[in-house]
């Protein structure tokens, strides 16, 4: 069984994420303007032909990888350590994925994203913690 | 003269409106900080006493054991600060919820005030919800 208060922040980063890909797919859906605080750059990354993977977008993407941590970290709590191997594969591929990202989003689109930057720091956050659990 | 008066009052008015834009943001940025701060913090410790109360049992007042079993409330107020954090997050009623997190706060620091030791940090959480009351409050101004 993992430690309490790794997958206690495990559990809360993953909701945290869920409620930023949510937010993003919701805008996207009703077609509604992202208020980007930082620097208004947000429509610009969301709407670039880097917004999606295998014709999966990255926000269901990532609300689909929130969703797994959430029952991955409720697993390790509750059952066995059996997953961790398979948490910590899936931390490693979503921080990559996220640096690509991040990546585009500074060199190539040369505009940010809130959101996207959140996320990004989200994963970072979720890996450093799988490692440490 | 008329074509640059009229070009000056409209690049004025463009100033103007970044101006204002430049103000929105800044505020739905600490506002946006502010939620998720408090979000974070009702989180953890909402999840944290609903898988293992015996580690927050002791921050129950006695008097509370009186009415109610102290592990039944302890599951009823985690309920209770996910539902707030969760509210905070989707900027549902600010204003109030803001207002429940500082009186909550304010209860968690008066009832265990021997424990100022561990719970110190719970003023800054305190005053952050207080800061969102009064960033929502003129919100609510400015709609009026």
């Amino acid at each position: 069984m993992a430690q309490l208060e790794f997958v206690v922040s495990l559990i809360v980063l993953a909701i945290l994420g869920i409620f930023d890909s949510g937010y993003l797919i919701k805008k996207r859906v009703k077609k509604q303007p992202l208020s980007c605080p930082i620097n208004g750059g947000c429509e610009k990354v969301v709407e670039s032909r880097w917004n999606a993977i295998f014709f999966i977008k990255n926000d269901v993407l990532g609300l689909f990888y929130y969703i797994l941590i959430l029952f991955l970290a409720l697993y390790l709590f509750f059952a066995s350590d059996r997953f961790l191997f398979l948490t910590q594969i899936f931390s490693g591929i979503s921080l990559l994925f996220s640096l690509v990202l991040v990546f585009i989003q500074a060199k190539i689109i040369r505009e940010y994203c809130f959101y996207c930057l959140i996320s990004a720091l989200i994963n970072l956050l979720i890996f450093v913690n799988v490692f440490v659990l | 003269m008329i074509a640059t008066e009229k070009s000056g009052k409209l690049n004025s008015l463009k100033m103007i409106k970044s101006k204002i834009g430049k103000e929105q943001n800044k505020y739905i940025l600490i506002s946006f900080l502010l939620r998720v701060g408090l979000a974070i913090t009702f989180f953890y410790a909402g999840i944290s006493s609903f898988l293992s109360s015996t580690n927050w049992i002791g921050f129950v007042p006695n008097f509370i054991g009186l009415i109610i079993s102290k592990e039944i409330f302890l599951m009823i107020f985690s309920g209770y600060q996910i539902i707030l954090g969760i509210g905070l997050l989707f900027d549902y009623k600010t204003f109030a919820l803001s207002i429940l997190s500082s009186a909550t706060l304010f209860l968690i620091l008066f009832v265990n005030i021997i424990n100022l030791e561990i719970l110190f940090r719970d003023i800054a959480i305190l005053f952050m919800a207080l800061a969102l009351i009064s960033l929502s409050y003129k919100k609510i101004g400015k709609n009026k």
